[in-house]
């Protein structure tokens, strides 16, 4: 399978939906989380920009807004700004407010309340926290897109028309997640995910089992045991490795997908990382094993196993990003840049 | 039977076609290296160098299959015929005694 003809461009704009029941849902799920993730990081990006520039002047009180998303004010007339602007000031609580207290002749005079001010809509520390760290990872998000949608290319042909009980679960999973998107109460919502969370990850565990014993059934040659059926049991245990690591890989990406439309980057990370360890463990170590039992392959450099043993999912790049503590994103300088050019050509 | 080896080169007008002894290195027609394939007729999946295998895995359980049904048959037919013979020779003596 050619895997252009697959490829999920991150710049492209976000494929229409498609049927949950299609093969390549989970993939086009994922990849599109990541393009909407990109695009409001971008945007949030753009905010705190425009932002920024507007209250140039204003340096400090923005400095606060990015730590708390709120200031503190006085709620008093002229005259009483006037005056205070003379004296002292003492601030109590009372019932849960905060009052000031202006000290007037060695005594404190009538209480001020103090309300809270939220002055810089659109700077939500948590939103903008996120999109530092989209922007951040964006590089490495693409890398590891792109080496997903080589694997999604070399396994999608086997589901075709695969269905057996162990499948199952991903199944569950997949409907749970579905049923979810469409319940409007908050707590329902997140049950119904982590139970679709939870069905996808068993499923993914028992076909991981299930494959690595069907490895090791070949590897060890536990066919020769039965006499007169040893082709037919060659053939069903490789239909069933290919059938596990199709699944397996739907329901990898499923539950990337859901972390991704969450906002939980750091567990599709974690996810994408304990698959990128199975692709290396599993997978591409035991494809010159399988190249030889199975039919579909013809034992060549560009056979089925030879192109999944070169299959490399690097996810350590984007969970080294993830993990570090610092984040810095740079606003505004490659149009600083380019107006400087401008200047310079001008002069 | 020894290693076959055969030219897997797509454009080569051999490709696929004939096989050649496990001495030969290159294909007559197109000069590319010959590979080691599985020595069963129409089969020409590609086998490791290290190993002594001559068939690959596949043909050699489809080889080892079709001799247990031969055995198997064999011992059926060898069954019958004992059961035949026997009951002959059963016959033979009880044929006497009359």
């Amino acid at each position: 399978m050619n895997p252009e003809e697959n490829s999920f461009d991150l710049v492209e704009p976000v494929m229409q939906e498609i049927s949950p029941y299609d093969v390549s849902y989970p993939v086009v799920l994922l990849s599109n989380g990541i393009k909407n993730e990109l695009e409001r990081a971008q945007t949030i990006a753009q905010n705190i920009y425009h932002a920024v520039v507007r209250e140039m002047p204003a340096l400090t009180q923005v400095q606060q807004a990015m730590d708390k998303g709120c200031r503190y004010v006085v709620d008093a007339s002229e005259s009483t700004i006037q005056a205070i602007e003379s004296g002292a000031l003492k601030l109590t609580q009372e019932n849960g407010r905060t009052y000031a207290q202006l000290r007037v002749n060695g005594k404190y005079g009538s209480k001020l309340p103090i309300k809270k001010e939220v002055f810089r809509k659109g700077i939500d520390p948590t939103q903008m926290a996120n999109a530092l760290q989209m922007q951040a990872l964006q590089n490495q998000i693409q890398a590891v897109t792109q080496q997903l949608v080589l694997i999604d290319g070399s396994v999608r042909e086997v589901l075709q028309g695969q269905q057996n009980d162990r499948i199952g679960m991903y199944y569950s999973g997949l409907s749970l997640f579905l049923e979810s998107r469409s319940v409007s109460d908050a707590g329902l919502r997140n049950a119904l995910q982590a139970q679709a969370l939870r069905s996808l990850t068993e499923s993914t565990f028992q076909l991981k089992l299930t494959m690595e014993s069907d490895i090791r059934y070949l590897a060890q040659k536990e066919y020769e045991k039965t006499k007169g059926k040893r082709k037919e049991l060659i053939v069903s245990h490789v239909n069933n490795i290919n059938q596990s690591f199709a699944f397996i890989h739907q329901a990898t990406m499923l539950r990337a997908g859901i972390y991704c439309d969450i906002g939980e980057h750091a567990s599709m990370a974690h996810v994408l990382e304990e698959y990128s360890y199975f692709i290396d463990t599993v997978v591409a170590k035991n494809a010159g094993l399988l190249s030889q039992y199975d039919m579909n392959d013809d034992g060549t450099d560009t056979g089925l196993w030879a192109g999944r043993s070169q299959l490399k999912l690097d996810t350590a790049d984007l969970t080294k990003a993830l993990s570090s503590p610092k984040k810095t994103l740079y606003l505004g300088i490659a149009q600083e840049e380019s107006e400087n050019e401008q200047e310079e050509s001008l002069s | 039977m020894s290693k076959k080896k055969a030219c897997l080169n797509p454009s080569c007008s051999d490709c696929r076609k004939t096989k050649y002894k496990a001495s030969e290195k290159l294909c007559p027609h197109c000069g590319e290296q010959l590979k080691f394939v599985c020595a069963q007729k129409g089969c020409y999946k590609v086998i490791s160098t290290k190993t002594k295998e001559t068939y690959c895995q596949l043909c050699k359980a489809a080889i080892d299959d079709r001799k247990a049904e031969f055995w198997d048959g064999a011992k059926k037919v060898g069954g019958v015929a004992l059961s035949i013979g026997l009951s002959f020779v059963g016959f033979k003596f009880s044929g006497r005694k009359k």
